[in-house]
């Protein structure tokens, strides 16, 4: 892999929503063995931004590049399979399957080729193995069997983020993965998400929990009304005065 | 008498499974009706005018029926809930309409000679089809098919080609009405249009929704019931079709999910567990 290329290449992207333009002239990049923190205040455009790039929403000027290649237009399952994956805001597994079947059903060998999967009945042994194996490392094993949807919420949480490593991406997208947790339930997430590192060629984080941020991300791109406001390592990004002033408000003296 | 019983069971099966497998993908028909006729009229042409033994022209039917719903599907599979219904409704309503009017098939007045339907021709399609829905249900396309049908969009997001899954699905629902009504026509000795009305394409849907829509034995236990529940009650007499709708009314209330509801998890966590390294 070339670490030249970056992992992700934004240009100019706009979006508009009837007369409401929720992402405006946005650029960055995300290298190679980056975590990149997006963050700014509610309908700043953030989640619009997760769903343009994995193709959930069409962009309505400029270009999306992944690993080099255009994906602006191409449909979700293919950037799925070019190595694009994410969780969902509000967490969406799939309730009446198990937590394995879960993550078995991400496995791309069988997903980009359905139907010739109904010949694999007798050669699942090293999926279900490695199913497990990212079951333990979110610490999930021992409910491989109960349905998804009796999950408490930060194992959900959990389970979405093993399910989108299931498919082997390159880039996980996380999108406000602390929401709704409580401080050792954040505590915890951190340290699952340094343990995913390893596995992945990047990380995007969408997060309004500032420990998260602090603690996982290498830079930070933070934005307003849809606008790049500041971009650059999470130390400079923290000391901008318009990044204080627009996002933490009154909590500047505390962040 | 039990033989004619349990022909027309097993053709409501294969209906029903028809159904069933366009259910599983989350998306529906209400115009299998027209899949059934278009089975039924080609694989009359086949034996009739063509000469064709009833087994190879009923594979015909079947084929021929697959392309239709890719085709028919394609366009109708980019709606969705009430509109997709309408839109197989409309399917139906055209197929008989376009049958109606075309004299090759014999127009409102039907086609004669089709024979050769026996109970062992229903008996090893409805072996043939089940051994094929058995594999799915444990292999895992059975839960690309369950993801697809939950969430679509996140099965696009996991790398799952959701169109292509469903059209496929749909066609394949499409070609098994097409066996049945190829061996429903050569069973009749004679169809017409209105043989395939939009009745029984709701009839069929009724036998899933009846029997349960989670695995392949709802089908058989909805079609198996509908089809034999009318004759015990024939002391009714012409309250017979009120009886009939009652029963369906009180089990949707009883049981809104079907008879059986349950759902085979496909594969289970290996015991004993790899210890964490």
């Amino acid at each position: 892999m070339n670490p030249a290329v970056p992992v992700i290449q934004i240009e100019g992207l706009c979006k508009d929503f009837g007369g409401l333009r929720a992402i405006d002239d946005l650029s960055f990049e995300v290298r190679s063995r980056e975590i990149v923190g997006v963050v700014g205040p509610n309908g700043a455009g953030k989640s619009v931004l997760v769903n343009l790039i994995t193709g959930f929403y069409r962009a309505t000027v400029g270009a999306i590049r992944f690993m080099g290649t255009d994906i602006t237009r191409l449909p979700r399952h293919r950037i799925s399979r070019l190595g694009v994956a994410r969780t969902f805001q509000n967490i969406r597994l799939f309730n009446r399957m198990t937590v394995l079947e879960n993550v078995l059903v991400a496995n791309k060998l069988h997903g980009t080729a359905p139907f010739a999967s109904l010949l694999a009945v007798r050669r699942q042994q090293r999926e279900v193995a490695a199913a497990m194996d990212l079951l333990t490392l979110m610490r999930l094993a021992d409910r491989a069997d109960q349905m998804a949807g009796t999950l408490p919420y930060g194992d959900a949480r959990r389970l979405e983020i093993a399910r989108a490593l299931a498919g082997t991406p390159k880039l996980l997208i996380l999108d406000e993965p602390a929401a709704g947790m409580n401080e050792e339930e954040t505590a915890e997430l951190i340290e699952d998400v340094r343990s995913t590192r390893s596995l992945l060629e990047a990380i995007i984080l969408i997060e309004h929990d500032m420990t998260l941020i602090r603690e996982l991300s290498d830079r930070l791109v933070a934005m307003d009304y849809g606008r790049k406001m500041a971009e650059g390592t999470t130390e400079a990004v923290f000391a901008n005065p318009v990044f204080l002033k627009a996002y933490l408000g009154l909590e500047a003296d505390n962040a | 008498m039990i033989e004619d019983h349990l022909l027309l069971t097993g053709l409501n099966i294969l209906l029903a499974w028809s159904v069933y497998i366009i259910l599983m993908t989350g998306t529906m028909s209400f115009g299998n009706g027209a899949f059934m006729a278009i089975g039924a009229y080609v694989a009359g042409i086949c034996t009739v005018r063509l000469g064709v033994a009833l087994e190879p022209a009923t594979l015909i039917a079947a084929l021929a029926c697959f392309v239709f719903g890719l085709a028919a599907g394609f366009p109708a599979l980019r709606t969705r809930g009430l509109y997709l219904i309408m839109v197989t409704i409309g399917l139906a309503f055209c197929v008989r309409v376009a049958i109606e009017n075309t004299s090759i098939l014999g127009g409102v007045r039907g086609m004669r000679g089709l024979e050769g339907t026996t109970i062992w021709h229903v008996a090893a399609a409805v072996l043939i089809v089940g051994g094929l829905l058995w594999q799915v249900s444990r292999s895992p396309l059975q839960r690309i098919f369950d993801a697809v049908r939950e969430d679509e969009d996140v099965a696009g997001a996991l790398g799952i080609n959701v169109v292509h899954v469903q059209l496929v699905a749909f066609a394949t629902g499409a070609a098994l009405a097409g066996i049945a009504g190829a061996l429903y026509g050569h069973y009749m000795l004679f169809i017409a249009p209105d043989h395939f009305g939009i009745l029984v394409s709701i009839f069929v849907v009724l036998y899933v929704i009846l029997g349960g829509t989670n695995n392949m034995w709802g089908p058989v236990l909805g079609a198996t019931l509908m089809t034999l529940l009318p004759e015990f009650v024939r002391g009714l007499a012409e309250w017979r079709t009120a009886f009939f709708s009652l029963v369906i009314v009180l089990l949707l209330l009883v049981r809104p999910e079907g008879l059986l509801a349950f759902r085979t998890v496909s594969t289970r966590a290996p015991r004993p567990r790899k210890t964490p390294s």
